[in-house]
């Protein structure tokens, strides 16, 4: 929630130039491109683009300016989310997630983010979400304390509230997280596969 | 009723995408490489794959300018000489050659060494003069 924080607050502060973000991209580690992938496999599951067309049109709209990310906002990070708002741009009679209405918008904005909570189609959205969070929970294969950690998660509910809840000491807690985000990434890459 | 299932089934959509992105972009990189080394990737083959695709993308968004750049310039090209009052610039010129002998020869030579006809290395010339100022544009349509 922090991250997110940040980047709501880099919409009014200074942004990278195009210059500057292709020299940030540039000096990208393996482990940055990695997770890079990482969050293009997420992503692509719901609108039906291959992880790596969805990761160049991200570099893309970020090189040409289209996108603006905010200097107290690591690049990794921006692109993770231009990914998050190209996917949900997939038109709804394809089965994927529908686009907001004030989508493209939102996309000009430093952050690149965007927000499905106005979505075009109220019908196919509540089905393609209630269908991602099931599939979601489903990636757990009966893991209650990672399942309840997830539904804590997406019900709002703050990390200390929930890791109070969970009874799990800090390192405990952490290493949940992780295997949550880790179960998280395998379920919607096989579900991109099972679509194929 | 179903506006508020949708409203709901979004919200937690959109925890869930914030979940991830955080989760993944927090972790440090020794427990990336330690997973990435779990599930048999190799992270130096990702990070040259991504390398190439950000000179792909860098490619094309050169491209992309250098179309921008053509297209303008063959906008500015057809604005001119057939813009300009043709008669006029041509009188123009070739009262400032009169007066400068220097130049008329050196206009002449290069005229010679270009493949085009006369007519084109005279617009050439029109516009160059116009471009500098040194006649004016006379354009047919401010005439008008």
């Amino acid at each position: 929630m922090l991250r997110r924080a940040a980047i709501d607050q880099g919409a009014s502060g200074e942004i990278y130039s195009p210059a500057e973000l292709r020299a940030a991209i540039e000096g990208f580690s393996d482990t940055d491109w990695l997770r890079v992938k990482k969050a293009a496999l997420y992503f692509s599951g719901r609108c039906g683009r291959e992880w790596q067309d969805l990761r160049n049109e991200a570099l893309l709209r970020s090189l040409d300016g289209r996108r603006k990310c905010p200097k107290d906002v690591p690049v990794t990070t921006f692109l993770g989310n231009v990914m998050r708002s190209i996917a949900s741009e997939a038109d709804p009679t394809d089965g994927h997630l529908p686009l907001s209405k004030q989508i493209e918008t939102q996309q000009e904005t430093p952050s690149g983010l965007t927000s499905l909570t106005d979505p075009s189609d109220p019908v196919a959205s509540t089905m393609d979400a209630q269908q991602l969070i099931a599939r979601a929970i489903g990636a757990f294969d009966g893991d209650v304390v990672a399942e309840t950690l997830f539904e804590g998660t997406v019900d709002g509910m703050e990390g200390e509230e929930l890791r109070n809840l969970l009874g799990l000491s800090q390192k405990e807690f952490d290493s949940k997280r992780r295997f949550v985000r880790r179960r998280l990434n395998v379920q919607f890459e096989r579900d991109r596969h099972g679509k194929r | 009723m179903a506006s508020d299932d949708m409203k709901k089934a979004n919200e937690k959509v959109v925890r869930m995408d914030d979940f991830f992105l955080d989760e993944l972009f927090s972790t440090p990189d020794q427990d990336l490489l330690q997973e990435a080394s779990e599930d048999g990737i190799d992270v130096a083959a990702v990070g040259n794959e991504g390398r190439e695709a950000f000179e792909g993308a860098e490619l094309i968004v050169g491209r992309n300018r250098l179309s921008v750049v053509r297209q303008e310039m063959a906008k500015d090209q057809k604005k001119s000489p057939n813009s300009i009052d043709r008669a006029r610039a041509q009188s123009e010129v070739n009262a400032i050659l009169a007066r400068n002998r220097e130049a008329q020869s050196k206009l002449t030579m290069a005229a010679r060494n270009e493949s085009g006809d006369q007519d084109d290395d005279m617009d050439s010339i029109i516009e160059d003069f116009a471009e500098l100022g040194a006649i004016g544009r006379g354009d047919k349509d401010q005439d008008a």
